[in-house]
C-alpha cells in the first residue's frame, strides 16, 4: 500500500511552499533534491524573508550567482568539512559552530537525508532559537556569583532553580 | 466542510492510528551497536564518536517502518570520516 502524503502534510504550510520557487535559490538544495551540508539556510526562513519583502535581494543574489557560474554544479570537493567534527574538534575558526550551529546543521543534514516513501524530511528549526544552553550557562554563572557573595542567597537561588526545573 | 472532514480524520487517526510506526531489529545487532562504542570511542580518544552517531542513526532508521513503508537514510559517512583523513 502506498502512502498518501497529502494526509500527513500540514494544511497551512502549503501556501508558503507554493510561494517559493526553488529554482531561484540554487544553493539551498543539492541537485538531488536533498539537503547538502553546504546549505545553511532553511527554506522556511527564505519564505519568511520573502513574505517580509526582501525577496528581491535574494533574487538578485541568485541571478548574480547564476551569471558567475552556470550551469549550477554541485561541488562537494570544495572542502565539505562537516558540522559533525566541528562539534567535537576544539579548534575551529567559527566558535559558534561548536554549539547551536553545529546542532542545527547536523540535524538538517540527517533529516534532509532521511526518506520516507521517496520524500525527504525537512528540519525547519531556526538556529537563533537554540538559546537553551545560553540560559543554562548564564543561570549557573549567576548562581555561582551569588553563592560567592552570600551563601544564603545562593541557597535561595538554588531553591528557585529547583522550582523552575520542576515547572 | 473540508475542515470538518479534516478534523474528523485527525481525530480518528489520533485515537486509532491506521498507519503505525514499527521497529524491528535483532537483539544481537542492537547489543553490538550499543556496546562496541563503549570500548572503541575511548580507545580512539573520541574521534570515532561522530561516525558512531551516524551509524546509530542509520541503524535505527533502516529498521523502522511507517505503515509498510520503510525509512531510508541517504546520508553518506564520507563527510564524517573526512574530519580524520582530510583538513581544509
Amino acid at each position: 500500500m502506498g502512502l498518501d502524503s497529502r494526509l500527513f502534510k500540514p494544511q497551512d504550510r502549503g501556501r508558503d511552499i507554493d510561494f517559493l520557487n526553488i529554482a531561484h535559490f540554487p544553493n539551498s538544495l543539492s541537485p538531488q533534491g536533498r539537503t547538502s551540508m553546504l546549505r545553511t539556510v532553511s527554506i522556511r526562513l527564505l519564505t519568511t524573508r520573502i513574505r517580509e519583502g526582501s525577496w528581491h535581494i535574494h533574487l538578485k543574489r541568485a541571478v548574480r550567482r547564476k551569471r558567475h557560474r552556470s550551469p549550477q554544479v554541485y561541488r562537494p570537493s570544495r572542502g565539505v568539512l562537516p558540522h559533525l567534527d566541528r562539534q567535537y574538534l576544539p579548534v575551529h575558526r567559527h566558535a559558534g559552530h561548536l554549539f547551536a550551529w553545529a546542532k542545527v546543521r547536523r540535524k538538517r543534514y540527517f533529516y534532509g537525508n532521511t526518506l520516507l516513501g521517496d520524500s525527504a524530511f525537512e528540519y525547519l528549526a531556526d538556529r537563533r532559537r537554540f538559546s537553551g544552553r545560553i540560559v543554562v550557562v548564564g543561570g549557573f554563572a549567576i548562581y555561582s556569583l551569588v553563592g560567592k557573595i552570600n551563601p544564603i542567597a545562593g541557597l535561595a537561588m538554588a531553591l528557585v532553580f529547583l522550582g523552575v526545573l520542576r515547572g | 466542510m473540508a475542515d470538518r472532514a479534516r478534523l474528523a480524520l485527525n481525530r480518528r487517526e489520533f485515537r486509532a492510528p491506521q498507519v503505525r510506526f514499527d521497529f524491528r531489529a535483532g537483539y544481537g545487532e542492537m547489543a553490538r551497536l550499543l556496546t562496541l562504542p563503549i570500548v572503541l570511542v575511548p580507545l580512539t580518544l573520541g574521534l570515532l564518536y561522530p561516525y558512531y552517531a551516524y551509524r546509530k542513526r542509520r541503524f535505527f532508521l533502516e529498521h523502522s517502518t511507517f505503515g509498510t513503508t520503510p525509512f531510508a537514510f541517504d546520508a553518506s559517512a564520507e563527510p564524517i570520516t573526512s574530519c580524520i583523513s582530510r583538513r581544509r
